[in-house]
């Protein structure tokens, strides 16, 4: 089930959430793709100038969606919902986790719907496409990111036939084993979606 | 930035000793703005040629910022039949899915019924997608050019919005989910 990320309100807040129940009563997973026509401006400070803007954006506002759909406590009323984060990277996931943890360590008593840290609730139930793959300078940074993440987690994906369109043979650097190629480029993917 | 599609020669059945592959983010389109009719009511046909859905509103509708390529997508990506870029399977096929062994694809058209005021529109359109996606993957399932048999499955990608909430029912209440093998 395919939803955006930018929207009339966070992803999170009530409006959507028979679209949650729905999602886990027939057992499909709900992808959160990049873009969306919410109405609002995608910052917070308003338009940006700049197309390039836009496209490294994705991350924030897929972030506003993620923390919206765990701190409204969508995945601890839905178990069994699975999600998969599209096209906004996934580099950022650990900072966001981390930062979430901190936050609801000091501040869960607002939110007391939210039993458990953010952070579990991501690993639990949220999947990552690779594409656009983060591209860091040392690779070895990126392993760190994919370890935190779980090779579990990710979905090989190429946007085709977008322009930034990642080419499956030059993904993935070298070093990694058999397993976590296997699970990067399919076997995860074949799980999410009850074709394994 | 745009990748070069080189002419290779067609793949043998060996095609398969590549390693196989999911693409989790695949972008079909439709070839033309008719392609959806037969999946909408005859209603919606009238609604779309009298009034339309609205094309751009200040900055609330349509692409805010310029897409740095046409549709956003690779310049190598169109049909040699025409249409816009995704809107040939077989040219997907022979571009994309074949020489890369994907054998598993999640398809997630875009521009579709999201987003639209008109919310019994917007969830036909929904709904039309989805349908126009399982028998587009059907009518590719029926066999590759070069003979070779695809998996009889296909999954469907669905798309949601509030006001259509049975449509998750709908399709989750029908015989086996379709899953592509691309």
């Amino acid at each position: 089930m395919l939803l955006l990320s930018r929207n009339v309100e966070p992803l999170g807040q009530r409006r959507y959430w028979p679209i949650y129940e729905a999602a886990e009563e027939a057992g499909l997973p709900i992808g959160v793709h990049a873009f969306g026509f919410g109405g609002n401006p995608i910052t917070a400070s308003g338009w940006p100038s700049y197309y390039i803007e836009e496209m490294v954006g994705h991350s924030q506002c897929q972030q506003t969606a993620l923390a919206s759909i765990v701190l409204e406590g969508v995945f601890e009323r839905h178990p069994k919902l699975k999600m998969a984060m599209i096209e906004a990277g996934f580099g950022w996931a650990p900072s966001l986790s981390w930062r979430l943890d901190k936050c609801w360590q000091r501040l869960r008593s607002e939110v007391p719907h939210v039993k458990r840290p953010p952070s579990e609730y991501i690993r639990d139930h949220v999947y990552w496409t690779t594409q656009p793959m983060e591209d860091p300078e040392r690779r070895d940074h990126l392993l760190d990111v994919i370890d935190w993440v779980g090779w579990d987690k990710l979905l090989f994906a190429t946007d085709y036939p977008h322009w930034d369109y990642d080419d499956p043979s030059r993904v993935l650097p070298a070093g990694v084993s058999d397993a976590n190629r296997e699970a990067f480029y399919l076997d995860n993917a074949l799980k999410l979606y009850g074709l394994a | 930035m745009n990748v070069q599609f080189r002419d290779r020669p067609e793949p043998a059945s060996s095609v398969h000793a590549k390693t196989a592959i999911a693409d989790c983010d695949i972008h079909p389109a439709r070839a033309t703005r008719t392609e959806l009719y037969p999946y909408l009511a005859k209603r919606w046909h009238e609604h779309l040629e009298t009034y339309d859905k609205h094309q751009y509103q200040g900055m609330m509708e349509g692409p805010p910022y310029p897409k740095a390529q046409p549709n956003a997508s690779r310049r190598d990506a169109y049909p040699p039949e025409g249409g816009p870029q995704g809107s040939s399977l077989s040219f997907m096929q022979k571009q994309h899915l074949d020489p890369n062994n994907v054998v598993l694809g999640v398809l997630n058209p875009l521009a579709t019924g999201q987003g639209i005021r008109n919310h019994e529109l917007s969830a036909a359109l929904c709904s039309a997608i989805n349908d126009w996606q399982i028998e587009k993957c059907r009518r590719w399932q029926r066999g590759r050019p070069d003979g070779s048999q695809r998996n009889p499955q296909a999954r469907r990608r669905q798309e949601f919005r509030p006001g259509a909430a049975t449509e998750p029912q709908r399709r989750a209440a029908r015989p086996a989910p379709l899953l592509a093998d691309l």
